[in-house]
């Protein structure tokens, strides 16, 4: 069993997200085994592994954009439907869960037809039922902390990739939400424009967001995680404070993928 | 100025050995074909021939009392152009004088051929369809009223037009209302086919794909025939109109088409699309309506209107159904002892009038393929 | 913070039955509603024709056709082996109908070969840097597609093949290709009486080897079949060729021995051929320009001259990108061929349509005819399937 470390200051937690025995598999493909994780509120998880590991199907079971087959999983209060529950339906039920799960994609995922405000207060209106001009002053609140203000009325196309992938931030934060789970987000990035986004979210960190992130830059989750989780063939291996996973790792493979990864 | 046109033949006939070889091939026969033709256009073809059938070409045979409803509706169908044209192109100088050139061409032609009346009616058609296009671009209450004032249009024409009968419906002017019905009718069976295609409810989705399988497996002309006969019998009590049985079966075929279009467009749009929209909780309707439709809409409308090409070029076959459109009319003027020699006129001024059309409807797909594509770069 | 209590939300037992029930009553009420459409259809139909005295069957099938039709040739026998002869009134309705059938494919069959081939110079004119061939190649293929299949049909055949020399003033060809109004002759192949069974043993073990040289697989094995091939061929020669050339000779009203073409299939096949090849010229330029730009550059700076690249890079790779949409074409060009009606030509559905009238069935006409259609769309898929998955197969694809 993989215990929960607290970190040192904290004695008891906020358990917003709670995930127990979880399995997941893709028809014969037994991707996620056994996976055990409890997540305090405001805490920032970075999730490493290397590519196939299964750190981005967990994360998309976390707001359900997966099903799995069986195990637990609590969000924010609500019980995630199994595979055998979706078979009900339950996309009204999802959708009122996701109101309070923000997601970032590593390919931005922006709205291609609307310009950034628009990307940004769509959901508003939609789903916050907020009027047109409510929800545009939210947004270009909104941008002006993502630090795009002026490119509020510009399309997605005429963006760079780490604006489009600022405005992305700004339009999940817009719904207000308790976790924010970052899929990989500087990897569809150019060198220079990771440094951008990686300053937004280390913002949303300290301002007590509570944050899941699958990520490679290990310069990034040394400085702002609270646990570094690493996920090794669908299961999790170690889990601890990034000084203890990155100078003390106690598995082999995770020693064999930090060097490897730390290399360069 | 002989530099800069020699150094354009060297460039583009004579740069390499093998395309100096074909042009040396090419350009004798292509003197001798154009000669010819132009020699034969100018003078040896009788044209009178044209001017003398036009109104059977327009019109079939519409009782000549009656064609001031034929007017009608040409000067309906320009309206309707018009406002189509309003919604997406911009009334720019350089459109606008294509357009009035063109229209005044026409008017001239019919004035010269048949008399000034005519000339007239054509020239005030074409300015309401100019009037029309300038009018749904610059007005929002315009654009709103397109899509309803189009079938309010078609449904005036009907009423028009109907009096004499449906049988006497004929000519270009059949061909045109035939292709802007069926075109309009296809559209909301294709996409109830296409989401029943896609549906979650398997006898839904069995049914549709049996259907458009099927449809796209046999030809045109065994689809119209077939309903044209099989109506009469599910109905022997009242009698359907030739017409209309053509234009279900024509609807009941390019449906499946359109369905097909519909369903390229919705896998069009990127998966990362529909995540991401459900990430912000937004329900189905709205993931469809905002997010997919405008996406898959992008590539379904240059579909669709490169369909009603394919639609005008396929009621050419509504003579299996004894009904005379357009190329039926010049064969029954061929068909005249007295026309016997004049084929090649009356099939170059067929030729001409089908390519006119259809060379502009696949300009405009094209130019509108390009316009929509613009924001998704 | 104080530990939240988990607000259980999940889907009620009692809502979850709910919807299980609901979505089991629309689909029984779909299928219900369908079936209940169908019943109506068929049910109105045998109504109707039950009034005029008709049953659903396919027993006309068996009757005598009592029309005759211009050419077609059906399966018969003549008492021990099955025969192809020319289809005559005395024959049945099926046979009709295998006889439109056998015109259909010969117009579709020969259409397939000759609209790839031209389509694919067309589609290789289109990117000429020739600007004439360039720009001829454009207006053929805007010519053809923005003007409807009918009208190329008719015009083919009243203005052009009708407009042919009559048949004893038939142009001449090379010595052995008539053209006239009353059809095309080429030179048949007649086999000589005298040809024993040894001449036709070589000439099979020719066939065969050089058959199997095109199927197998290995450079030796292919190899020694074409030259057992070769050799037996130059056998079959030395002792006494069984086949010769039947050059037709013009006569007042066609011509004597060749093989004949109506002229109503001369100008169904032009036509189609002409307008197919355009489609497939669009096909091939589209799919040649979006190969990468990379792959003329690589070839460029290898030194590989335009129509090298063309030859050995380009085009092996355009032509795993074409398939699908060929395969689409052929079909809609077997399709196609049922315009012929306009012209005379008897196909598959001009003569549904001939049998139809006389017989006044045309439910099970249609029933047959959809189905024929639906057999040649599904062969030429899988045909075109066959196909893609040899040429993407091991170690093929991209």
């Amino acid at each position: 069993m993989n215990a929960i470390q607290i970190p040192s200051g904290t004695t008891s937690r906020d358990v917003i997200v709670s995930i127990a025995s979880l399995n997941k598999s893709f028809g014969a493909f037994h991707v996620l085994k056994e996976v055990d994780l409890d997540i305090g509120r405001g805490e920032v998880v970075v999730i490493i592994g290397a590519s196939g590991s299964g750190k981005s199907t967990l994360i998309r079971c976390i707001n359900g954009l997966e099903v799995y087959q069986s195990g637990h999983l609590t969000v924010d209060g609500f019980n995630m439907p199994t595979e055998a529950d979706r078979k009900y339906g339950g996309e009204k039920e999802l959708a009122r869960i996701r109101k309070g799960v923000g997601m970032v994609f590593q390919q931005f995922n922006l709205f291609p037809h609307m310009s950034a405000i628009d990307n940004v207060a769509i959901a508003q209106m939609r789903v916050r039922g907020r009027k047109p001009e409510e929800a545009r002053t939210v947004a270009l609140r909104l941008l002006e902390r993502v630090g795009l203000r002026d490119h509020a009325h510009k399309l997605p196309g005429q963006l760079s990739g780490g604006q489009q992938q600022r405005v992305a931030i700004a339009r999940s934060l817009a719904m207000e939400p308790h976790i924010m789970l970052f899929d990989e987000p500087t990897s569809a990035l150019d060198p220079e424009m990771v440094g951008e986004v990686l300053d937004v979210m280390r913002e949303l960190a300290r301002e007590g967001m509570t944050m899941i992130i699958v990520t490679h830059e290990m310069g990034f989750a040394r400085e702002v995680a609270d646990r570094v989780v690493y996920i090794d063939h669908g299961r999790i291996l170690e889990i601890g404070t990034p000084a203890q996973i990155f100078d003390q790792p106690t598995h082999e493979r995770t020693r064999t993928f930090l060097s490897r990864v730390l290399r360069h | 100025m002989t530099a800069t046109v020699l150094g354009w033949l060297r460039y583009n006939l004579f740069s390499k050995p093998f395309d100096a070889a074909l042009s040396l091939v090419v350009i004798p026969l292509l003197t001798w074909a154009v000669y010819g033709l132009a020699h034969w256009i100018l003078a040896e073809a009788h044209w009178e021939i044209i001017g003398g059938s036009l109104k059977v070409l327009m019109t079939g045979l519409y009782p000549v009392d009656q064609l001031w409803r034929a007017w009608f509706a040409v000067a309906t169908l320009c309206a309707m152009f018009g406002a189509g044209l309003g919604l997406s192109l911009r009334p720019g100088r350089a459109a606008l004088t294509v357009v009035a050139s063109a229209g005044t061409l026409m008017s001239a032609v019919a004035a010269s051929v048949t008399d000034m009346t005519s000339g007239m009616l054509v020239a005030a058609s074409a300015g309401l369809g100019v009037a029309a296009w300038i009018g749904v671009h610059h007005s929002a209450l315009g654009q709103r009223i397109v899509l309803p004032g189009l079938l309010v249009g078609v449904a005036a024409i009907f009423v028009v037009l109907s009096p004499p009968g449906f049988e006497a419906w004929g000519g270009l002017l059949l061909s045109v209302i035939l292709t802007i019905t069926v075109s309009i009718l296809t559209i909301p069976f294709g996409i109830l086919l296409a989401l029943g295609r896609q549906s979650r409810i398997t006898s839904l989705r069995v049914i549709s794909t049996v259907y458009i399988e099927v449809i796209r497996s046999v030809p045109l002309i065994l689809v119209v025939y077939w309903v044209w006969i099989i109506v009469p019998l599910l109905a022997p009590d009242t009698s359907v109109p030739s017409l209309l049985r053509g234009m279900a079966g024509f609807a009941l075929f390019f449906a499946a088409y359109v369905a097909e279009y519909v369903r390229s467009g919705l896998q069009a749009v990127p998966k990362g699309q529909i995540e991401a929209a459900r990430s912000l909780a937004m329900s189905s309707w709205a993931v469809n309506v905002d997010i997919v439709l405008p996406q898959a809409l992008r590539v379904v409308v240059p579909s669709l209107v490169g369909q009603i090409l394919d639609i005008f070029n396929g009621a050419t076959l509504v003579f299996i159904i004894g009904l005379t459109d357009f190329l039926r009319v010049g064969q029954m003027i061929l068909a005249d002892p007295q026309n016997s020699g004049r084929t090649y006129e009356i099939y170059v001024f067929l030729f001409a009038v089908y390519f006119a059309i259809g060379g502009a409807i696949t300009y405009a797909s094209r130019r509108l393929e390009a316009h929509l594509a613009r924001g998704s770069r | 913070m104080t530990t939240q209590i988990a607000r259980w939300h999940h889907i009620p037992p009692t809502r979850r039955r709910f919807r299980v029930a609901s979505r089991w009553l629309l689909q029984a009420a779909i299928v219900a509603v369908a079936a209940g459409l169908v019943a109506w259809l068929g049910f109105a139909v045998r109504e109707a024709l039950a009034r005029k005295g008709i049953q659903f069957s396919f027993d006309y099938l068996g009757k005598v056709a009592n029309f005759s039709l211009s050419e077609g040739l059906v399966p018969s026998h003549d008492g021990n082996w099955p025969v192809l002869e020319p289809f005559s009134p005395s024959h049945n309705n099926l046979q009709a109908l295998l006889a439109g059938l056998w015109n259909t494919l010969k117009v579709a069959v020969s259409a397939i070969a000759l609209c790839t081939v031209f389509g694919t110079l067309v589609g290789v004119g289109r990117l000429s840097t020739n600007w004439l061939v360039r720009n001829l190649c454009f207006g053929l293929v805007e010519g053809v597609r923005n003007t409807p299949l009918l009208i190329q049909i008719v015009f083919w055949y009243f203005a052009v093949v009708l407009h042919f020399p009559p048949a004893n003033a038939a142009s001449n060809w090379l010595g052995g290709l008539l053209v006239s109004r009353a059809g095309v002759f080429l030179p048949g192949l007649a086999i000589s009486e005298s040809a024993g069974l040894a001449t036709w043993a070589l000439l099979a073990v020719a066939l065969a080897s050089a058959a199997a040289s095109l199927l197998l697989r290995g450079t030796r094995l292919r190899l020694s079949l074409l030259a057992i091939a070769a050799c037996a061929l130059i056998a079959t020669a030395a002792i006494g060729f069984p086949l010769d050339f039947d050059l037709p000779i013009a006569t007042r009203f066609g011509a004597r021995g060749g093989f004949a073409v109506s002229p109503e299939m001369t100008a169904l096949l032009l036509a189609i051929v002409v307008n197919s090849s355009a489609y497939v010229a669009e096909i091939v330029r589209g799919a040649i320009e979006s190969l990468p730009k990379g792959q003329w550059e690589a070839s460029a700076s290898l030194g590989l001259s335009r129509a090298h690249t063309l030859r050995d890079i380009v085009l092996p790779q355009v032509f795993r990108i074409v398939l699908p949409s060929l395969a689409n074409r052929y079909i809609s060009l077997t399709k196609d061929t049922s315009l012929g009606i306009a012209i005379g030509f008897p196909d598959l559905f001009n003569v549904y349509g001939t049998v139809s009238n006389q017989t006044g069935r045309n439910l099970e006409g249609v029933v047959i005819v959809m189905l024929t259609y639906l057999a040649l769309s599904w062969i030429i898929s899988a045909c075109m399937n066959a196909i893609n998955a040899r040429v993407n197969g091991p170690g093929g694809s991209r």
